[in-house]
């Protein structure tokens, strides 16, 4: 059997009980039904939020967000400029502490304590996370080393298509070829937590579809992810929400706050 | 991890040059002009030479600060380190040995040799070094912390050094205190130093936890 096809099982089964129950087995009664459904769901991996709600800078930008992605899945958050996608990711992945609400991740039935999300999340954001005065070779290298990955930094930038950058600094690059050698360090060491704030932007067509494929061998691999973009992203796949649905206020269109960082 | 870490941290401080010849120029440029405003008086020069050779390394390291956190903040790579395997408190003590390694230990290897300019001899010269080994730890650790609190600001130099300036002025007495009384049969050399030592260990403990404090209260 196909690994797709195993994510399709696990996911109409955990689709069928988390539909409608699942906070109830999972919270209250807990790890009394575990052995039952474990079978099925050893390895898969979910994300779940419920009730995020944040206000920054005298705005109130969502209210009250659920949402539930499984291992195989991605989940495309849109919505325009200041909507609150940014805060959204960064509040999934720690960087911010929601104004109520909470974030939990699993694998299977089993509670990722909050402190461990580091080891099961890459949060890639607007920016890159490279040191410009450093080549390639070296911010990827750093990044392996940091994160604990085991992937061949040659081969992996020869995937983002980045090779012959190697050994040229960070500086040198265009936007787009900076862009792709952020997206390595994704790939550097594994998370089954993809976070990707506006991954296509600043890319070409060939570019954006191969973060595209990537994301998709990510997927297939049981990982999960969740895009924040307004760009058309893996649209055979993909559900999306709008956050103009969680909105309380006139918050769409507002400008960055500012503490995008 | 950690390891990785800190080699970047100083490999970076070399590639930037305000972290180590910045902080050496201006430390001689001080040394320089010193005897210039007070005089030629070699009695005099000698008096004050550790206290010179002392402010040198504590301004120079305040020089080093502003990039510890804020080129981190600006290119997304803190984002990285707020959420990745290593503890925060762990990653701020790295990044003070970093600045430690790459700013204080070249200023204090200096203080020495630009104490020739300032008639010291060799009892004074070696003295003062030992308290600034013993001491510059405290200023790097304090000064991390400060960065720590100002990360998110712009531009923090001035902030920084107003929160910075209060926690290194017992590490200066004690540290000239120290240096004054190394191979003196009148002044102290003991109590001095040990204070400066305990201000050094201080520092090594309070600094990580506090920075990374700091550091986090960016969630909310």
């Amino acid at each position: 059997m196909s690994l797709s096809n195993l994510n399709g099982r696990v996911e109409g089964f955990v689709d069928a009980i988390c539909g409608s129950a699942a906070c109830q087995i999972v919270f209250p009664v807990g790890m009394g039904q575990k052995p039952v459904m474990s079978v099925a769901n050893q390895n898969a991996w979910t994300l779940e939020a419920q009730g995020l709600t944040k206000r920054l800078g005298g705005l109130q930008l969502f209210t009250n967000i659920d949402l539930q992605v499984l291992g195989g899945e991605v989940l495309v958050v849109r919505g325009g400029n200041g909507s609150g996608k940014t805060t959204l990711l960064r509040i999934l992945s720690g960087l911010l502490e929601p104004d109520a609400g909470t974030v939990c991740v699993r694998m299977g039935l089993e509670a990722i304590e909050p402190s461990e999300h580091a080891s099961e999340i890459h949060y890639f954001g607007h920016n890159n996370a490279l040191k410009a005065s450093q080549t390639t070779r070296a911010n990827l290298q750093f990044w392996r080393g940091y994160l604990g990955g085991e992937a061949n930094v040659e081969q992996i930038a020869a995937r983002m298509d980045v090779a012959h950058l190697l050994d040229l600094p960070i500086m040198a690059l265009s936007a787009g070829q900076k862009r792709r050698v952020g997206f390595a360090r994704l790939m550097l060491a594994h998370r089954p937590i993809w976070l990707l704030d506006e991954p296509t932007a600043a890319l070409d067509a060939v570019s954006s579809a191969l973060i595209e494929t990537l994301v998709e061998e990510h997927l297939n691999n049981g990982g999960l992810a969740i895009a924040a973009t307004h760009l058309p992203f893996l649209q055979n796949r993909a559900r999306s929400v709008d956050m103009a649905d969680f909105a309380t206020g006139t918050t769409a269109n507002q400008p960055d706050n500012g503490l995008d960082w | 991890m950690v390891g990785v870490l800190l080699k970047r941290e100083i490999a970076l401080a070399y590639g930037r040059g305000s972290n180590i010849a910045l902080p050496l120029v201006f430390f001689l440029a001080l040394v320089i002009l010193f005897p210039f405003g007070i005089g030629p008086d070699p009695e005099t020069l000698s008096l004050v030479g550790p206290a010179v050779l002392w402010v040198g390394p504590l301004l120079g390291t305040l020089l080093a600060l502003e990039a510890v956190f804020q080129p981190d903040v600006e290119d997304g790579t803190l984002d990285v380190l707020l959420c990745g395997p290593v503890p925060l408190e762990l990653v701020v003590a790295v990044k003070a040995l970093a600045v430690w390694i790459s700013t204080a230990i070249p200023l204090t290897i200096a203080a020495p040799v630009f104490g020739l300019m300032l008639n010291m001899d060799g009892t004074a010269l070696s003295g003062t070094a030992l308290s600034l080994l013993a001491g510059t730890p405290a200023l790097a650790f304090f000064g991390t912390m400060g960065a720590a609190v100002t990360a998110p600001l712009r531009r923090a130099g001035m902030l920084l050094a107003i929160i910075i300036v209060p926690l290194m002025v017992p590490v200066l007495i004690f540290g000239v205190g120290a240096a004054a009384g190394y191979g003196d049969t009148t002044l102290p050399f003991r109590a001095p130093f040990l204070l400066l030592c305990a201000f050094s260990l201080f520092a090594l403990i309070i600094a990580p936890l506090a920075g990374a404090a700091a550091l986090r209260t960016l969630r909310s």
